[in-house]
């Protein structure tokens, strides 16, 4: 057994901790850092058992100093969800990844042939950068079947947290989950899967010496567990064959009149029928592959912006180009907050500057790539607003003239609408609970107006009467009340599959934080 | 009094915009690691420029990285830096490094048919 002591270490921390866009901060102790083992070893079952080694025993070490521990990964999250006035274990180290062999699968595997050749064993720290170029390789021509509109996060932050994208008739990516290997505290280690839908045959979690659990509600609570059922270290998840996307963004119609949120716009945002609007309608009859309209509440009328993305096979040959675009002179990495602070004091200002970046940020240009190419690399590190709002489809518009409505309220807010598709998730704390779920993401400038129209989404929602969720991971207004409201039996159902993986309550209380109190989901 | 106001907006100007400058470069594919998400840092010392000394002599080794490579690093100079610089006319110029490291590659998947302890 190597000494791999040096695998952890730990980091305290006299500042307070920021997430990445730096929305937010807390007040935490310091940093434990889990690395991968310095002699490489490929990924498989041992070198997983030495980092879950140090994790539990950074887990045990804020046992013993009494402090709450939460796992991070790039600290994506807009909202404070992992944040913690103890330990943050950071695992975004921890990137390995592997295809599951056929002789691996439980005989009882529901998936069909091509689904049974496209598992993959992933860490929990492996970006979904990392994954998009490993499994769209030649070696493998796999593709993520959705994923969220950035790729730096974590596979496991972005899932625990409810992270989606907008491809029609696909679920979220928590949704691709089908097997979990759990730490629950420092000594317990569980490998869920659903009884409904068994994975692998025991003897990778009997490697790991993780006690099998098949059970639907347990899955269904873990995988959007928002960091509070322990450290999840390892997944596995189901791709899909690779292929490609032609991108067409459309900001106007065949006269060169701007797209507005007209009668046809509308029908199709509630419909899906595209064949509805003369701009939409696509040539060859394909339906897109993806879906997603922006709409900007402080044109008048409310102008559109159009992303249809259509599925096309892999061309042989074809290798993505996973680069970054070259620089070019723009906005630093403080530009919007100055920018926020000066719109919160000249809100008239708040359209035009909405216009000069729609200008500089949309390109009207046709592109064809792979799903990694597509939602690549972001600009990093600079202070963004976003939060969201989750409806029934046929609440889409209702939904919609509620948000314009706060926003002809309150005044030119720094923000744009932009509206998503999602098909309903069986986890109890999934965002995306409605047959169809659509998804108002509102993402802008971080300043008072964004915070106050926020603030307000949830009033407005329960006075219209409209079902609604939030983005765990983004800006939300839960409260106790709220989230019972939104989830009523299935948080319960959470709550219970908490105690029984998690009996002891010092290892709920390990991983509890004001995040969870705030919102009533620390029981 | 009239006639130092050109020299207090020149002062100013160069705090506010001195200190407020910022330098990145990165990796045009770049999985960065940090420290739970927030760049690492490192405060570093420069006087009369490369002709005199440096806190780190040729070059800060970034031990944090345990010799990966860098994905990204940003200079950023803070307004007590910047006074300082301005008081010693550039003689003793601090400043602050940002920086993540690059991912540790991890070694490929496969012998995939074989397996490997799975």
């Amino acid at each position: 057994m190597p000494n791999d002591d040096a695998m952890l270490d730990w980091i305290p921390q006299a500042v307070p901790w920021k997430n990445f866009h730096e929305t937010l901060t807390a007040p935490i102790k310091g940093v434990y850092n889990v690395w991968y083992p310095a002699d490489l070893p490929r990924y498989g079952a041992d070198t997983i058992n030495r980092c879950t080694h140090q994790i539990q025993r950074a887990l045990t070490e804020a046992k013993v100093s009494g402090i709450t521990a939460r796992a991070v990964g790039r600290g994506w999250s807009l909202s404070d969800v992992p944040a913690t006035n103890g330990a943050l274990i950071d695992v975004s180290r921890l990137s390995g990844m592997k295809p599951i062999r056929q002789n691996q699968l439980d005989p009882a595997y529901p998936g069909d042939a091509d689904a049974r050749e496209g598992l993959w064993l992933i860490q929990a720290g492996a970006y979904i950068s990392e994954i998009n170029r490993m499994i769209e390789s030649d070696r493998f021509e796999r593709s993520l079947p959705t994923s969220g509109a950035a790729n730096g996060q974590t596979i496991v932050g972005a899932t625990a947290t409810g992270t989606h994208g907008s491809a029609l008739g696909v679920s979220a990516l928590h949704d691709q989950i089908v097997a979990i290997h759990l730490l629950a505290g420092d000594s317990n280690q569980f490998w869920l899967e659903r009884a409904s839908y068994p994975v692998l045959k025991p003897s990778l979690a009997a490697a790991l010496g993780a006690a099998v659990i098949r059970d639907d509600a347990l899955f269904n609570a873990v995988v959007v567990g928002l960091g509070a059922f322990g450290i999840i270290h390892n997944v596995i998840i189901e791709t899909r064959p690779r292929f490609l996307l032609e991108s067409v963004n459309i900001d106007s119609d065949g006269t060169g009149a701007k797209l507005t949120l007209d009668a046809a716009m509308r029908n199709v945002i509630e419909t899906l029928d595209f064949d509805g609007h003369p701009a939409l309608q696509s040539a060859t009859g394909l339906q897109p592959y993806f879906f997603q309209p922006i709409i900007d509440p402080n044109s008048n009328p409310p102008e559109v912006l159009v992303t249809l993305m259509y599925e096309k096979p892999w061309t042989t040959g074809y290798q993505p180009d996973y680069n970054m675009a070259a620089s070019k002179f723009g906005p630093g990495f403080d530009f919007l907050s100055v920018i926020g602070q000066l719109l919160d004091i000249y809100q008239d200002g708040v359209p035009l500057f909405a216009q000069i970046a729609i200008a500089a940020l949309f390109d009207t240009n046709s592109r064809t790539g792979s799903w990694g190419e597509m939602f690549g690399y972001k600009t990093p590190r600079t202070k963004v607003a976003s939060g969201t709002v989750a409806v029934p489809l046929n609440r889409a518009l209702e939904t919609l003239d509620q948000l314009i409505g706060i926003n002809n309220a309150i005044g030119p807010t720094p923000v744009v609408f932009g509206c998503r598709y999602v098909k309903k998730s069986p986890a109890l704390l999934a965002m995306n609970r409605f047959d169809t779920t659509f998804v108002v993401s509102i993402d802008g400038i971080f300043n008072n107006t964004t915070l106050q129209f926020f603030d307000q989404i949830p009033q407005k929602m329960e006075q219209a009467g409209i079902p609604f969720t939030q983005h765990w991971g983004k800006t939300n207004g839960y409260t106790p009340a709220r989230v019972q409201n939104a989830y009523g039996a299935d948080l319960t159902a959470w709550t219970d599959a908490r105690h029984q993986l998690l009996p002891d309550p010092g290892d709920r209380a390990l991983f509890t934080n004001d995040y969870m109190i705030q919102r009533g989901i620390d029981a | 009094m009239q006639t130092n106001t050109p020299y207090i907006i020149m002062a100013l100007s160069l705090l506010l915009n001195g200190s407020c400058a910022s330098h990145t470069i990165r990796a045009s594919q770049f999985d960065p690691v940090g420290n739970a998400g927030q760049p690492l840092e490192h405060g570093t010392l420069s006087i009369a420029g490369r002709a005199g000394l440096s806190s780190d002599g040729t070059g800060y080794p970034a031990l944090e990285c345990r010799g990966g490579d860098l994905a990204e690093v940003e200079f950023r100079r803070n307004v007590g830096q910047t006074v300082l610089t301005l008081l010693t006319l550039g003689i003793v110029s601090p400043a602050t490094l940002y920086f993540y490291c690059e991912k540790q590659e991890i070694p490929p998947p496969c012998d995939c048919e074989t397996g490997d302890g799975l």
